[in-house]
């Protein structure tokens, strides 16, 4: 709850008081395009807070009032910006410093819209290619790690061991203890062939770090597989087949495309 | 910048600036609420500790 606390006091950027008004150049178009950006963003910032509350605490009631507070938002942002967009483009048209300037506002927003786009589409891209690296793990079970990975998107974490990672783990077990009680040293049973072997294939599992969708780390006392490098959505809560989870998370970023669509199209239409 | 320029902007700031002050409303109603949630099922855990060494 820490991070929300902060939230509280969200502190206007500026005042109402018109202090610096008169060394702005600046048109109301520049105005309501900065404006429109800035709450905006500040909403984008807290819905992505309910996103990590929600992971955090896994929780249908807490789920629901995060739904609640979010479509709320969503409702009074869609309001705010479009009376802002009314002030912002009541233009007098025979202003050409007036026009040009909503003009760039408006290519902007279009360009930093863009930008989105390809990011969506890049995590589109490494779950298609994580589906194929990662084509014989796909039925295991994850869930969403609490943990960033390095390239800045979420971790999933396998919940169960994979049936190879077990029965390796098993087996290696097994012969160790084997070993032991027919009274091999320590430094014997390391260099005991068969339980070489068995190392060598659970060192076999983790392969990498630097392509997208490899498994990066195996940890062999919690059985658990960490998958770095793998974006997935944010929103998604709960425990999934690696598969669906992929999947899920390649609709929620399609969607959020289409949506970055639509609004560039009324964008360059003039419909604000 | 004239006087219709000069209000438009206010306007606009007061859209702005009212906006983060729903914001940060919806986020104490919000956390309100978690907390009492959180609360409940403490309470409820309590409960059913004492429950269990009777």
């Amino acid at each position: 709850m820490e991070e929300n606390k902060k939230n509280e006091h969200i502190v206007p950027k500026e005042s109402l008081g018109d202090s610096g008004m008169e060394d702005l150049e600046t048109s109301v178009e520049n105005v309501a395009g900065n404006a429109s950006i800035e709450i905006n963003q500040e909403a984008a910032r807290v819905l992505e807070d309910s996103d990590k509350l929600e992971s955090e605490f896994n929780n249908p009631e807490i789920r629901a009032v995060l739904n609640e507070t979010a479509a709320e938002i969503d409702k009074e942002l869609k309001l705010v910006d479009s009376q802002i967009g009314e002030e912002g483009t009541n233009v007098d048209v025979n202003n050409q410093e007036a026009l040009d300037n909503r003009n760039k506002n408006i290519e902007g927003m279009i360009e930093s819209y863009r930008k989105d786009k390809e990011r969506n589409s890049r995590f589109i891209e490494e779950n298609t290619r994580a589906l194929e690296n990662l084509k014989d793990f796909l039925s295991v079970l994850v869930k969403q790690s609490n943990h960033y990975s390095e390239s800045g998107g979420y971790t999933w974490q396998l919940v169960e061991p994979t049936q190879k990672l077990e029965a390796l783990k098993s087996a290696r077990s097994q012969l160790y203890s084997q070993l032991n009680a027919d009274g091999n040293s320590f430094q014997q049973i390391q260099d005991n062939d068969q339980y070489k072997e068995y190392t060598k294939q659970l060192h076999e599992i983790p392969v990498g770090y630097e392509e997208i969708g490899e498994i990066s780390g195996v940890n062999l006392d919690s059985a658990e597989v960490t998958i770095k490098n793998l974006n997935g959505a944010k929103d998604l809560g709960g425990v999934f087949t690696l598969e669906d989870a992929l999947k899920k998370s390649m609709v929620l970023y399609e969607d959020a495309n289409k949506k970055i669509d639509t609004r560039i199209d009324e964008l360059e239409k003039g419909d604000f | 910048m004239n006087e219709d320029t000069k209000s438009k902007v206010l306007k606009i700031k007061k859209l702005q600036n009212d906006f983060y002050a729903f914001l940060s409303t919806a986020i104490k109603n919000r956390n309100k609420k978690i907390q009492e949630i959180l609360k409940r099922e403490d309470d409820k855990r309590i409960k059913d500790i004492l429950n269990n060494l009777k």
